[in-house]
């Protein structure tokens, strides 16, 4: 029994993640994450986008002259363990606010979300969270329905009106079919197969064709990078169709998914939308920052989403002078959303604040202006790989444009 | 091409994945009479064995035998280190079970720990899809189904041409008529625990090649399928965890094809459910043993 206890101990020991120790002059940010599980990619790659704006703040100065670091607590993609950790994370470490979780958790954690008095940025995009009456609840991450309607505009402004839809069942890319769904067949598209993936599967060829036969223009996808690298691995063994284009998401704009799909598949029709202003200052200066703390300008899944919910929190914080939760959050629409003087980098907004200048930050993943329920909309660019595993924009959806698209009655 | 033929292919694939980690989980059951929950986790210890080999310059096939042979050590070791001190207890079946959970725990975020929770995949050439008859299968889906026969073989071969696969079978049929015979049952069971161990090393470079990426998750998603395996073949049955294994992976394959692919695991435990109703000791009759 001694040894049975010592060997759960044992891998519980392999599976915490390292805090790091806030004295009085450090201000302690929360991340919150899979860092085990199903999803384990997500946690770090929100992390590494959570360095990056720490490491670009401090170098700044800091917040009200205090530096800012970061501890992470692993929601292990499950409920059950997400609670606890937490509940664990905010009356242990103290953070001044949180970064996380994803979809796979935030609809359990809405009962905590609406009492906490500590500033969630969430990270997910179910859209069960469109409009929850939250006041310490905000999202730098769009939602799915926005998500979906950004893939139908691009597919029918390609004249892709014939599609099949090859989504996982996880969490995230289930809230996300309804909306697409929607949006693409009111604008004349019709789907004429589905197939739903169950994660990380060791053979999808059976569901590849199904896909094939039915003959569609663009297949629309959501699938983690492992599931990705099966299937595509799979798509190309059975013979990549040309003249089908593949649409993914956001989750596939990553380092992950082109190392899981390789550079051959990658390039091939693959396409993906996300929300980013690949053209904003902000992008380059968050790009330099990246390279530094990551050494790649690759960005991770959610680190752009992540990078934006320090540097708006942190602003929050500098232009209410205090790091309270109950104090600066009410900061957070002040700093982010117009009017006011554009900026582009936590640099850039400290110093307009010193002199007193209202400032409206714009930053790398959306214009970070957050609407009545704390969500921000677009716009959205869309990417292919290149290569050397970079990303090249090929378009660009306005949240206008992308607004007039969305169809509703999709939100749950 | 007919996708139901296709299909009945892919199921050839999956099928030989699964006989080649069945056959070594029936085995195993059917001479310790425990489950190991840890067998998973075996699995994805030898892919990323096979990953530091194959980084470092080896063929895939020489990694995923130097894979094979490392877990089969590991195992044997694991058995004598942890399971063995428990059994000798005579503990109760549950403490073992939770016990190899604990190990699967270990394995799993040891893994995570050295390596990393991202994707990893061998340096292998890209496979070239070859139609062969009604199938349409790569060069490396041909050799999964290759080295599946060749274990197949050698496990038959074992288990009815040596004395240690006749004491292997003694062992399952009736240990302690076995040991009153005269086998020396320890060193039986260290020979399966080796045996099983290089099956799990080589079963999991095999379902690395097959999904393309891993992660330290990799054998814990197949575990459940796995069970499904044995106990459709017989527990404790290693030629019984060969037709499982052929049913459930061209059941699943087919299944995938013509039924919303969501449901494809949940088919393959409802046919497992429903030839067991018709023939409750499995697909090859085991006589007394839970």
């Amino acid at each position: 029994m001694l040894a049975a206890g010592a060997c759960v101990i044992l891998a519980s020991a392999f599976a915490a993640t390292p805090a790091l120790a806030a004295g009085s002059n450090t201000i302690t940010i929360g991340v919150f994450g899979d860092f085990t599980g199903s999803e384990s990619f997500l946690g770090p790659d929100l992390t590494k986008g959570v360095a990056t704006a720490v490491a670009a703040i401090n170098a700044a100065g800091g917040v009200d002259g205090k530096k800012l670091t970061y501890v992470t607590a692993d929601d292990a993609g499950d409920p059950v363990d997400a609670i606890p950790a937490l509940r664990e994370m905010l009356s242990v470490d103290h953070p001044a606010f949180v970064v996380g979780p994803f979809s796979d958790i935030e609809t359990a954690m809405i009962p905590i979300i609406k009492e906490s008095t500590v500033p969630i940025i969430v990270q997910g995009g179910s859209t069960q969270l469109d409009k929850i009456t939250a006041p310490y609840f905000w999202r730098t991450n769009t939602s799915d329905d926005q998500e979906g309607s950004a893939d139908a505009f691009w597919a029918i402004h390609q004249h892709w009106l014939r599609a099949a839809f090859a989504y996982t069942t996880a969490a995230g890319a289930a809230t996300l079919m309804d909306p697409t769904r929607a949006a693409y067949e009111a604008h004349g598209g019709k789907v004429v197969i589905t197939e739903n993936l169950v994660p990380d599967q060791s053979s999808y060829r059976s569901q590849i064709l199904q896909i094939m036969a039915a003959k569609p223009q663009v297949v629309f996808f959501q699938q983690d990078p492992q599931t990705a690298g099966t299937f595509f691995s799979e798509v190309a063994q059975l013979g990549f169709d040309n003249k089908t284009q593949w649409l993914g998401t956001d989750v596939e704009y990553s380092s992950d998914v082109f190392k899981a799909l390789g550079p051959t598949i990658a390039t091939t029709n693959l396409q993906f939308t996300n929300n980013s202003l690949e053209s904003s200052p902000a992008s380059r200066y968050f790009s330099v920052w990246y390279n530094k703390v990551n050494h790649t300008t690759m960005p991770a899944l959610a680190a752009p989403q992540g990078y934006d919910a320090v540097v708006v929190a942190a602003l929050a914080m500098e232009a209410a002078h205090s790091t309270q939760g109950s104090v600066f959050n009410r900061y957070m629409i002040k700093v982010a959303n117009p009017p006011g003087r554009a900026v582009y980098s936590f640099a850039q907004g400290k110093a307009l604040l010193a002199k007193g200048i209202k400032i409206n930050y714009s930053g790398v993943s959306s214009t970070v202006d957050f609407n009545k329920y704390h969500n921000v909309v677009g716009p959205f660019g869309v990417y292919k790989f290149t290569a050397n595993g970079n990303m090249v924009q090929i378009g660009q959806i306005s949240s206008i444009a992308n607004a007039k698209f969305f169809t509703p009655g999709t939100v749950h | 091409m007919s996708i139901l033929m296709l299909s009945i292919g892919f199921g050839l694939v999956t099928a030989s994945v699964l006989a080649i980690a069945g056959v070594g989980l029936s085995l195993q059951f059917g001479v310790t009479n425990f489950v190991n929950f840890a067998y998973g986790d075996y699995a994805t210890l030898g892919a990323y064995i096979a990953l530091v080999a194959n980084e470092h310059g080896l063929n895939i096939y020489v990694s995923m035998l130097i894979a094979g042979i490392v877990v089969a050590i590991f195992s044997a070791l694991v058995n004598r280190l942890v399971f063995k001190r428990f059994i000798d207890k005579r503990v109760k079946l549950v403490i073992l079970l939770v016990v190899t959970i604990g190990v699967s725990l270990v394995i799993e975020y040891a893994l995570q720990s050295i390596f990393g929770a991202q994707f990893q995949s061998y340096t292998i050439t890209s496979p070239t899809p070859m139609q062969i008859g009604p199938f349409l299968l790569t060069t490396g889906q041909i050799a999964i189904i290759g080295i599946a026969v060749l274990c197949m073989v050698g496990v038959h071969l074992m288990l009815s041409r040596t004395r240690v696969g006749k004491a292997m079978r003694a062992m399952s049929d009736n240990p302690a008529l076995a040991e009153a015979s005269g086998i020396d049952t320890l060193r039986i069971t260290d020979l399966t625990w080796l045996v099983v161990g290089f099956l799990a090393g080589i079963a999991g470079v095999v379902l690395a090649m097959n999904t393309s990426t891993f992660t330290p998750l990799l054998g814990s998603f197949f575990l459940m399928l796995l069970f499904a395996v044995v106990i459709l073949g017989g527990i404790g049955k290693p030629y019984g965890a060969m037709l499982g294994a052929l049913v459930i992976g061209v059941v699943t394959e087919v299944a995938g094809a013509y039924i919303n692919a969501a449901y494809q695991d949940a088919i393959a435990f409802l046919i497992m459910i429903l030839l067991l109703l018709l023939r409750p000791q499995g697909l090859f009759s085991s006589r007394g043993r839970a």
